[in-house]
């Protein structure tokens, strides 16, 4: 359904030229979910704003193709663009304040939605009966999708602001206006991580849900590989702007190829009967607008060879659908 | 000695980061060398003044400017009605003005930030009441307020200091004790706490340092502010009466001749626009550099 | 037990109260109380890593700091090696501080920013009492080794680091003072995955070579687990539940608590079992409910006795306490 091939986004600093998303290929299908993990800084957040054309400045996507059921995405009109947002892609952010207009009632936010997507029937009658039809029809609805995403007494709640919702049933608003369009494909940016655990946890089981009963698929950004390997059928592992491992989920965590994908995994506490040490990953995450061509994890890998500065290497097929970015797999 | 040493190496190194940032904004550059050299011309007025800037001469009463007729070199600027040399009197001037100004400012920033500090860490009462106290300043509209003092006081230096500087604190109070308030609540401030640090040395080491740079901002600022508050109050004949040389009192001089001697009100006023709108590119450069929030691009 | 507590709390209680305006004042609107910690009795052991986890807003930090007397409690006693602290004043209390310090989860706000390295450091020493400049130098040098910065780094300022390398400057701050008991506030939750690797194997390791006790704070339940001897369990100001971390991970007794552990995500397929959801969200401090503060949301709640009466922590022979109606009966 989706296609990414060979994206890339250049924020132009003052500092010199940040690659943030640095040739990117992946794909999802309908249903599928994807998880794309990485620590801070690596670039996640950008590959999903490029997605939907919101390319903040001062970056600018300079190659690249963006397949969305088979259209280019970068060569849409932004009317269009601004019609595919919303109606068939839909985004979920780590804050949910920032997504919500904070003067607004929060069912007239989910109402606005249905209105400017045309989602709802045309009434017959007089204008004025018609009116009144559509009106009710349209409460209706979002009271159906707030309760479908858990907003208790969505009667009362429907006249409340967004300060007056909690971080957890914020982010069920904005879920619900992501359903609200029966998107096809949700792309969600840390949905959980301003949560509390067990808030977390009622917010996946939800988007779980939506996974199941409405086939959507969804995209999450996420820096909890835990998260990623219970929600997720495929995992793209980030660096530094670029994808350096990929697969479907039990292939990428059990069997892990690439030394940074091995690094995380050793460097995340696990919680089994015998203690296990945890080893991280020396050094920090390089600063984006001084890397060159070659492998960015270099410096910090405890695998490096001469071979690694020789050139810039590519996601390497190592089967059923698994793959890495690395010298030892060329 | 030797940390001595390396914070007035680190100063100077903070002094030219600054200075080299300052380069981006061309506006403050200029509004900065022409209050230089407004300084200047103050320091050395006995040096730059051609006249005495209180001589009377009835004979060379309402001389023009030398490029207009009856003009001459000997008085650049032309003199006022009882002849007194006007370029002298506005290089005198210059004294009055920024010496008001800066000690005003001073005054005000020493009141304004002593108590906005005190206020803002400890709060409680002593807060309460300062802060009412400051709210029922911020009620009048500083001018009255200042001719109201004045016209108590009767008109002379220390007064019109005292009426610029009795209003003058709070804003200063205003913005530290919010900055405090602010830096209060950071982690640093607690773990100096945690190391037994006293408040008092908290307040001056710790925390002092991190809002200086909006003092010194908001005191830019000002100092335009109380400079035109002062020719204000001379204009009303409140501030500093003549024959000493001061701009509010020589544009108010002025006013009767306006049609038939434009340059006794005009001269001075231009001397002034010109002190205080570079006082304020300096002040506005000066807030963009410490406010990178506020930075284009 | 037998064997003296370090740091033992007494029903403590801490109350914020929410300061209205004057007009409000004059309206003749009622004090807001905020009942950030209320009524928690713990006791930490020479040498151990308890544990606290809770959610948002519960009072973790809160606690902590009371502990340290950055904020003074509403009610109750702390004992620091048997000593009664509430009430230290000046010279006193400056001595408690040797010995008790804190660790802060932000590594951006917790340092000064107008200071270097050797500034924040050597601003500890002196309070430690050490005054010459010589022996600072030398002991700056042996603090920054010791977390693994390098000394050549000893004039940067706070924004010249990664937020991993400010977390160490933080750490080096509190060792400065060869305290015995640190308050880790959270420090590894603002850190990216591999850089908290290295910071929680430094504090393990300082640890270990200091003797040191420690309260960590962490919301983050696999990192509890790794570092902790004994976990506490905190819900809206009170601890529900404290036991060994092996205990309380394989057998929780709490709802709240196994509802926290079954929400963990692993990565190991064998972890993911059932999971409990809690329904609704956290009550606010300000509204605590009534009785115990969980029964709005608990699974295992049996009525009238869970919304009237707040049920104590009542510990077993193995020193595991829980609060709950449901487990005594
Ligand atoms: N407006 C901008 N101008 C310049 N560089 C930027 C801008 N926004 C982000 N960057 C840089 O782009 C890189 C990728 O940022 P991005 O927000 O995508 O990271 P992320 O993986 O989402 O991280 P996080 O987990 O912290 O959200 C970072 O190194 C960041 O510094
Ligand atoms: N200085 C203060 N004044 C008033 N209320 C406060 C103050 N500090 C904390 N609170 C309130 O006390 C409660 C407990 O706060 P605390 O910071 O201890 O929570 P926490 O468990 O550390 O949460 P987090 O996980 O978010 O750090 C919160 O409701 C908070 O709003
Ligand atoms: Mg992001
Ligand atoms: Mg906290």
């Amino acid at each position: 359904m989706l296609q990414v091939k060979d994206l890339t986004m250049v924020y132009e600093t003052d500092r010199g030229k940040v690659k943030a998303v640095n040739g990117v290929n992946f794909s999802i299908g309908h249903g599928e979910v994807l998880g794309l993990v990485g620590e801070s800084g690596c670039g996640k957040s950008a590959t999903l704003l490029t997605l939907l054309g919101l390319v903040p400045y001062p970056g600018k996507i300079t190659s690249g193709e963006i397949l969305f059921n088979g259209e280019d995405l970068r060569k849409k009109s932004p009317t269009e663009m601004r019609n595919i947002r919303g109606k068939d892609i839909a985004m979920i952010f780590q804050d949910p304040m920032t997504a919500l207009n904070p003067v607004f009632k929060v069912g007239e936010q989910i109402r606005e939605t249905l209105r400017i997507h045309g989602l709802m029937q045309e009434q017959k009658g007089s204008w004025w009966s018609r009116r009144k039809k559509q009106n009710h029809n349209e409460r209706e609805r979002v009271m159906e999708l707030m309760k479908e995403v858990g907003i208790p007494s969505p009667d009362e709640r429907f006249f409340e602001y967004p300060h007056q919702f909690s971080g957890g049933m914020q982010q069920r608003v904005v879920i619900a206006i992501a359903l609200a369009c029966s998107a096809q494909l949700l792309l969600a940016d840390e949905p959980t991580t301003a949560l509390d655990v067990t808030i977390q946890a009622q917010i996946l089981e939800l988007l779980n849900k939506i996974n199941r009963e409405r086939e959507t698929a969804i995209i999450m950004v996420t820096h909890n590989l835990g998260m990623a390997a219970e929600f997720c059928q495929k995992i793209a592992v980030m660096y530094a702007g670029e994808i350096v491992e990929q697969g479907p989920t039990d292939a990428v965590l059990e069997n892990p190829k690439h030394p940074y994908t091995q690094g995380l995994l050793q460097s995340i506490p696990r919680i089994s009967e015998r203690k296990q040490r945890i080893e991280p990953i020396p050094g920090s995450v390089p600063d984006l607008a001084t890397l060159d061509e070659t492998c960015a994890f270099y410096p910090r890998c405890g695998k490096r060879t001469k071979a690694c500065l020789l050139k810039k290497y590519n996601l390497e097929d190592l089967g059923e659908g698994h793959s890495a970015k690395c010298a030892l797999y060329s | 000695m030797e940390t001595h040493l390396r914070s007035l190496r680190l100063f100077g190194q903070n002094l030219q980061a600054f200075f080299s940032q300052l380069k981006k904004h061309p506006s403050a550059w200029l509004g900065g060398i022409v209050i230089l050299l407004y300084v200047a011309m103050a320091i050395i007025a006995p040096l730059l003044a051609p006249h005495s800037p209180i001589g009377t001469d009835l004979q060379l009463r309402l001389i023009p400017p030398f490029w207009q007729d009856g003009g001459t070199w000997s008085h650049f600027f032309g003199t006022d009605v009882l002849g007194m040399d006007l370029l002298s009197r506005i290089i005198y001037g210059a004294r009055i003005s920024l010496l008001i100004g800066f000690l005003a400012v001073g005054i005000s920033v020493l009141i304004g930030v002593v108590l906005g500090m005190l206020a803002g860490y400890f709060r409680g009462f002593f807060d309460e009441i300062i802060s009412r106290f400051a709210e029922l300043l911020m009620a009048f509209p500083f001018l009255i307020f200042a001719i109201g003092i004045m016209a108590v006081l009767g008109p002379g230096f220390g007064n019109l200091l005292l009426a610029l500087t009795f209003k003058g604190w709070v804003e200063f109070f205003r913005l530290v004790r919010g900055e405090m308030m602010v830096e209060k609540t950071k982690e640093y401030v607690e773990a100096a706490t945690a190391l037994g640090v006293s408040h008092l040395r908290i307040i001056i080491s710790e925390i002092l340092p991190n809002v200086v740079h909006s003092i010194l901002v908001l005191g830019t600022l000002r100092l335009g502010y109380m400079i035109i508050m002062e020719a204000s109050l001379s204009f009303l004949g409140l501030g500093i009466q003549p024959p000493t040389p001061a701009w509010g009192s020589m544009i108010s001089a002025g006013r009767d001749y306006m049609m038939t001697a434009w340059w006794i009100s005009t001269i001075p006023g231009i001397a002034l626009l010109i002190l205080v709108l570079s006082i304020n590119l300096f002040g506005e450069g000066l807030r963009d550099v410490s406010d990178p929030r506020l930075k284009r691009g | 037990m037998t064997i003296a507590p370090l740091v033992e709390l007494r029903a403590i209680k801490k109350h914020y109260v929410i300061n209205k305006s004057f007009l409000e004042k004059v309206a003749g609107a009622k004090k807001q109380i905020i009942k950030a910690v209320d009524g928690v009795d713990l006791q930490i052991f020479n040498g151990e890593i308890l544990g606290l986890v809770g959610e948002s807003g519960c009072g973790k930090s809160t606690l902590g700091r009371t502990i340290l007397q950055l904020h003074r409690a509403t009610a109750g006693e702390i004992y620091f090696e048997g000593k009664c602290i509430n009430h230290l004043k000046g010279h006193d209390l400056r001595k408690f501080r040797q010995d008790a310090q804190i660790i802060f989860q932000n590594p951006y706000s917790s340092l000064n920013p107008r200071k270097s390295v050797r500034q924040i450091l050597s601003l500890a020493l002196r309070s430690r009492g050490l005054k010459d400049s010589l022996e600072q130098e030398r002991e700056i040098r042996h603090l920054l080794s010791s977390v693994g910065l390098a000394e050549r780094q000893i004039d940067n300022y706070p924004h010249q680091f990664s937020g991993g390398q400010r977390q160490r400057i933080g750490i080096a701050r509190a060792l400065a003072m060869k305290p015995r008991f640190i308050v880790a506030d959270e420090p590894v939750s603002a850190l990216d995955v591999s850089v908290q690797a290295q910071i929680i194997n430094l504090l393990e390791e300082l640890q270990q070579e200091y003797k040191l006790t420690y309260l960590f704070v962490a919301h983050d339940l696999s990192v509890i687990h790794y570092i902790s001897d004994r976990v506490a369990v905190m819900y809206l100001g009170k601890v529900v539940e404290i036991a060994k971390t092996e205990e309380l991970f394989n057998n929780p007794r709490h709802p709240y608590t196994q509802a926290l552990i079954s929400a963990i995500p692993s990565v190991d397929k064998e972890r993911r079992k059932n999971r409990i959801i809690l329904e609704g969200t956290v009550p606010t401090p300000l509204n605590p409910p009534s009785g115990c503060a969980f029964h709005t949301r608990c699974f295992l709640k049996l009525g009238q006795i869970c919304e009237t009466k707040t049920p104590e922590l009542i510990y077993d022979s193995m020193g595991n306490g829980v609060a709950c109606h449901y487990v005594k009966a």
